[in-house]
């Protein structure tokens, strides 16, 4: 199991988590209505020039988190220069690799705790109308740890059935696609169990 | 208690995966993605209660900016033309789960009409919904957009239902929609 947060602490691990979901939060805001290569070219230097502020371990290991993104963006740009416009299509992949090179500066520079915990604060207010805030934190934590993981195993199995097959991915996939997830999913809750279960303090 | 809980979390987590596949742009900017076909699962495989709690988790991590989408993230796509669609698919998928614990026929068959009902229907609604508040469209206009998807999620609710029978012969206790 890999993880998504890097294993030293650097300068902006030292920001609280709540600000940089907060500035997550904005962007991801504030940059829907925008489209333009030129624009998402200087973003995305910027962020890069964040992830060398890390360090170039650092930036290596930020990198190295974009890789199961870069074949979907190929496709993306493929798409849209076949089917529609290059420049068009250059302006969304453009968008989407900044958005996930911000995401993963946060999620690299926060522990999943202090994600869980920022996101607990937040919602703390709505826990008095019986809102279950520590297992919602909990469910966060775990989704964003997990998605890489299924993302490789999806590719996974398609790379084992092209290996076996003359033909592209095909949809029986989705089974054994989901009965892994299905046996991680027992795995993980008796992992769970195994450290005190998920605790609801009323 | 731990178990259900978890596999709504990694359902949430399969969500955002089928999120991240390609999709297919349509007039008016509503885009076709196997999302939906992760929704569908959701709601058959883990019944109406933690259906919606895995697609409430995905839209929240969706909400929270995380790029999980091929339009990007953030609080922002609920605003965009196609944000009705979203809130369909939390209705949605808790639908599909009602519709399989109330009907007694086989998994495969109850799973393709929860489908339809609680995947097509209840989705459309509220996609034509947010269509005609968000992106300005007249009812009839908004709802005819929807055709157009109809080909592409009837093969996802057939899909569905196959894979759910599937799990169910494979992983019986997985199936919260039919303990």
């Amino acid at each position: 199991m890999q993880s998504l947060t890097l294993p030293y602490r650097t300068w902006a691990h030292a920001l609280p988590a709540g600000y940089k979901l907060a500035a997550l939060v904005l962007v991801g805001f504030f940059t829907m209505p925008f489209e333009g290569v030129l624009l998402y070219t200087i973003a995305i230097c910027a962020v890069l020039a964040l992830y060398l502020s890390l360090g170039t371990n650092a930036a290596r290991f930020g990198l190295g988190m974009m890789r199961p993104f870069l074949i979907l963006l190929a496709i993306v740009l493929l798409y849209h220069a076949v089917f529609g416009d290059l420049a068009e299509g250059l302006g969304i992949v453009f968008k989407i690799a900044f958005l996930i090179l911000f995401a993963n500066f946060v999620t690299m520079t926060s522990k999943l705790s202090d994600m869980a915990d920022a996101v607990l604060k937040a919602l703390a207010p709505f826990q008095r109308f019986g809102l279950p805030v520590e297992k919602i934190a909990l469910g966060f934590a775990l989704v964003l740890r997990f998605i890489p993981q299924f993302f490789n195993l999806g590719m996974m199995l398609i790379e084992a059935w092209k290996m076996r097959s003359t033909k592209g991915a095909s949809w029986r996939l989705l089974l054994p696609f989901t009965l892994n997830i299905i046996d991680d999913s027992e795995r993980v809750a008796e992992a769970l169990r195994a450290r005190g279960g998920i605790q609801h303090k009323p | 208690m731990e178990r259900k809980f978890v596999l709504a979390v990694m359902f949430a987590a399969l969500i955002c995966v089928f999120s991240l596949l390609p999709k297919f742009m349509m007039p008016f900017g509503v885009p076709i993605t196997a999302q939906s076909l992760g929704i569908m699962l959701a709601g058959a495989v883990l019944g109406a209660r933690y259906g919606a709690i895995a697609v409430a988790i995905y839209l929240a991590i969706v909400a929270l900016g995380a790029p999980l989408t091929s339009r990007g993230g953030g609080i922002g796509v609920f605003f965009g033309p196609t944000g009705g669609y979203l809130i369909g698919f939390l209705l949605g998928a808790f639908v599909i789960g009602l519709v399989m614990s109330k009907l007694r026929a086989g998994v495969q068959a109850s799973a393709f009409v929860a489908c339809l009902i609680g995947g097509i229907i209840i989705v459309y609604l509220f996609g034509t919904i947010g269509l005609h508040y968000l992106a300005g469209m007249a009812w009839l206009d908004a709802l005819n957009v929807n055709w157009i998807f109809i080909p592409g999620d009837i093969i996802k609710a057939v899909l569905t239902a196959i894979v759910t029978a599937q799990i169910y012969k494979f992983r019986p206790e997985a199936v919260l929609s039919r303990q």
